[in-house]
Order: structure tokens, then C-alpha cells, then sequence
């Protein structure tokens, strides 16, 4: 059952103090990338909830601890490709925002590849884009496909994942004509990302169904995602 | 807890500064970063962690997610100890809530946080520190109570009600309110400063 704002709202300090239990937090995440409002709120949270990281007291290290974190970094296999700088896919304003809405959102994990933190960019500013198709799930899931390239991008969050053997798929809809796919995708924590070489151009809308793994050619079940 | 010794001061401009050598892969900037932010990194995971050796891990964790992701580091967001410390905070916590019996527990929490209110460190580097403990004491008692329970203790706002004995909406709104309180507190501290 998707729950209001305000029950949303009161979850925003719990939510940036990390004590949102696993069952809810999606669905958290889902109203804040929605809602303006709860999302400058949960900013605002998550400074003040940051700044209680520097409360405790300093302890005197075990002797050799520098030399014990080198020698990891030495055999440290990650540690071995050298980080791009951050990278800047999208328009400025775009990356500001997605930035900020990364640390609001995803406030208390690190991500420690780059293949992940590319992949919740993606999401984000997606899902921050004022163009595009916005869908909407019944259990708070937000969706958008926007222009990219040639393409379009689709992210997600707020899903949960899909059944054992199914999958979901995205189909791009025109009044009076039969729905075309633009690919099936997975959820991971929540959030979903896809690519497609399909323009959203000419397309009225678009909707998510689970169908079977490997897609259906023509939607099988009821959207679950749909604007 | 030993407290403010050699200290280093180092301000928001010598972070963006180490920041840089450790994305260019410069180890002796990771040791510098260990020797400047080590005892408050070791300090947090001690305070989540009762068990001294999974400390150590957590803080060793700590600085080799520092060195795969120096990126993650945002100067303009806060000081590279705060970012530290919550990075340990994170996977203390994430350390305690898998195995239950590593917790410590509400008296000990409490404790803590009396202890540290009161304590009183004269060097550049805990200003920082001295600023939040100030705040902190600026909340009610129960405010305090919520906020330690969640943000030290690891807990849900359902534990944090289930622990002490109060509805649900009570242990959000505690939050909620501690929360603003504090945001309050520290934001007049930073005014009068500038």
C-alpha cells in the first residue's frame, strides 16, 4: 500500500539517521526522489546526521596499524586500476542535482566500484530529468525513460525484484497501435537501469510488466509501472 | 577514552589537497590521512564495536575504501573527518546488526555519551567535536536518548521503541524532533562564527 506524504515526511530523520528498517527504506527512497519537498528535508537531515560522526572521542591505534592498511592497499586487487575523476555525463545542472540526490538518497553505503556508482548516477539523474515519460507503480516504485543519445535511458527505483523466473520489461506505447518492447531488466537494491537504441519519440507513454525471463513479445500481465 | 593528542590541524582545504594525492594514487597521502584521522576512525568503530580486533578491521575497511574511492569525498560537503568517521560508523554498524551479540548496549551507549558531553579537548582538530557535543546537549534527554540508540547503537526507530518502552510515533517524532533540534544548534553555532 503506497503511504502518504506525510508518513513519508516522518520517516525522513530516521531515514538519514540510518534506523529506516531494510522493509521500508525502499520505499523511502522512492517518495524522496519524488517529492521536492522531502527531498530537501532529508538533505538538510542528512548534514546534521553526518556531523554526529565527529562526537566520539579519538582512540590510540593498535601499534603498526598505517603499515598493516599499506600492505592491503599493496595486494589490494581494486586498488590496482586507477579511478577516472569523477565523470560528468550529464548537463551540469543535472549532475549537481544527481549529486546531491545521491548522497541524500544513498546517504550511508559506499560504493566502492565504479561500475556502481556510474550505475546509481544513471539512475538518479534519470530519475531527476524533467523530459521524458514519468511512470508511477502502486507500491510507491517510481520510472522514467528519457531521451539519451539516439536512444533512451529507463531507471527505476522502489522495486522490489522481480519473481524466480520472470523478469521485467519496458514497452514504449502509442495510442492505437500494439505496445513495442524496449527490453527486459533486473533490480537490484531497489533500482533498475536500462539502455535502449529505442527512441521515445512518437510514443505516447510507456508501462513495466513482469513477464516471463527472456520477455514476452506483446505484455502478458497487468502493468505495474505506468504513466 | 584517550582524547586530543598530537593532533594535527588540518582544515577543509588540506583535505581537498589529500583528496587529490589519494586520486592520483599517492600511498604516503593514505598514510598521512591514517595518522591525521586514525584515532577518531579507530575511536568510532570502538565506540560501536565492543570487541577491539573487529574494531581494527573496521577501521582498516575504512581506509581501504578510502583509497579505492577518494572520489566519494566531497570537500564542499564536510570535513574529511566527519566523512571518515561515518564511513566507519557505516560498516560498524553493518557489523553489529549482523551479529547481534557485538552490540553494546543502551547503558553502555548512554554512558558513553554522558562521558563524551562532558569531556572538554583544547586543540584546533576537535572544534569540530566540541561544536556537536555542544549541540548534543542542547537536546532533551529523550531526544538525545533516540538518537544515540539510533545513530551509535545501530538501531531501527522500531528497536529504538521497543528498547525504551514507547510507541513507534513516539521513537520518530523523538528523532524527527532531536534531529531538527540539532540541525538548529549547529547551524547558530556556525553563524556566530562567520
Amino acid at each position: 500500500m503506497k503511504r502518504n506524504h506525510e508518513e513519508m515526511q516522518e520517516l525522513l530523520a530516521a531515514y538519514a539517521l540510518g534506523a529506516v528498517p531494510e522493509d521500508e527504506i525502499n520505499e523511502v527512497r522512492a517518495h524522496i526522489l519524488s517529492c521536492e519537498e522531502c527531498m530537501r528535508e532529508a538533505d538538510e537531515f542528512a548534514e546534521a546526521s553526518a556531523s554526529l560522526a565527529v562526537a566520539v572521542g579519538s582512540e590510540r591505534l593498535p601499534a603498526g596499524f598505517a603499515d598493516r592498511v599499506l600492505e592491503l592497499v599493496q595486494t589490494d586487487a581494486s586498488a590496482a586500476t586507477t579511478e577516472p575523476r569523477r565523470r560528468r555525463r550529464w548537463l551540469p545542472a543535472y549532475a549537481l542535482a544527481a549529486s546531491m540526490a545521491v548522497v541524500v538518497v544513498l546517504g550511508f553505503q559506499v560504493f566502492e566500484t565504479q561500475r556502481e556508482i556510474d550505475r546509481q548516477r544513471e539512475v538518479l539523474s534519470a530519475l531527476l530529468h524533467q523530459t521524458g515519460v514519468e511512470m508511477r507503480g502502486t507500491s510507491g516504485a517510481v520510472a522514467r525513460v528519457v531521451p539519451s543519445g539516439s536512444g533512451s535511458l529507463f531507471a527505476a527505483a522502489g522495486l522490489q525484484e522481480a519473481p524466480q523466473g520472470h523478469t521485467y520489461q519496458l514497452w514504449l506505447i502509442k495510442e492505437g497501435a500494439a505496445p513495442v518492447s524496449a527490453g527486459t531488466f533486473d533490480v537490484s537494491d531497489g533500482l533498475a537501469v536500462i539502455e535502449t537504441q529505442r527512441s521515445i519519440a512518437g510514443f505516447d507513454g510507456a508501462a513495466v510488466t513482469i513477464e516471463q525471463a527472456g520477455g514476452s513479445a506483446q505484455p502478458t500481465t497487468d502493468p505495474i509501472l505506468q504513466g | 577514552m584517550v582524547i586530543g593528542y598530537d593532533a594535527l590541524p588540518m582544515n577543509r582545504e588540506a583535505d581537498a589537497a589529500l583528496a587529490e594525492r589519494l586520486l592520483v594514487r599517492d600511498q604516503e597521502a593514505l598514510r598521512t590521512a591514517i595518522d591525521s584521522y586514525g584515532e577518531v576512525v579507530f575511536g568510532m568503530a570502538r565506540r560501536i564495536v565492543i570487541e577491539p580486533s573487529l574494531a581494527e578491521e573496521v577501521a582498516q575497511d575504512t581506509f581501504l575504501a578510502l583509497w579505492r574511492r577518494p572520489g566519494a569525498f566531497d570537500a564542499a560537503r564536510g570535513s574529511l573527518q566527519a566523512f571518515l568517521a561515518g564511513i566507519a560508523r557505516n560498516k560498524a554498524i553493518d557489523l553489529v546488526r549482523r551479529e547481534e551479540s557485538l552490540r553494546r548496549t543502551k547503558e553502555s551507549l548512554q554512558a558513553e555519551a554522558e562521558k563524551a558531553s562532558t569531556e572538554v579537548v583544547l586543540n584546533e582538530r576537535v572544534e569540530e567535536r566540541q561544536e556537536i557535543l555542544a549541540a548534543l546537549r542542547g537536546l532533551s534527554a529523550v531526544q538525545r536518548e533516540a538518537i544515540v540508540l539510533a545513530y551509535f547503537g545501530g538501531r531501527t526507530y522500531r528497536e529504538v521503541a521497543a528498547e525504551l518502552e514507547i510507541p513507534e510515533g513516539t521513537a520518530k517524532t523523538r528523532l524527527r524532533d532531536g534531529l531538527l533540534r540539532l540541525r538548529e544548534l549547529l547551524s547558530t553555532t556556525r553563524e556566530q562564527e562567520r
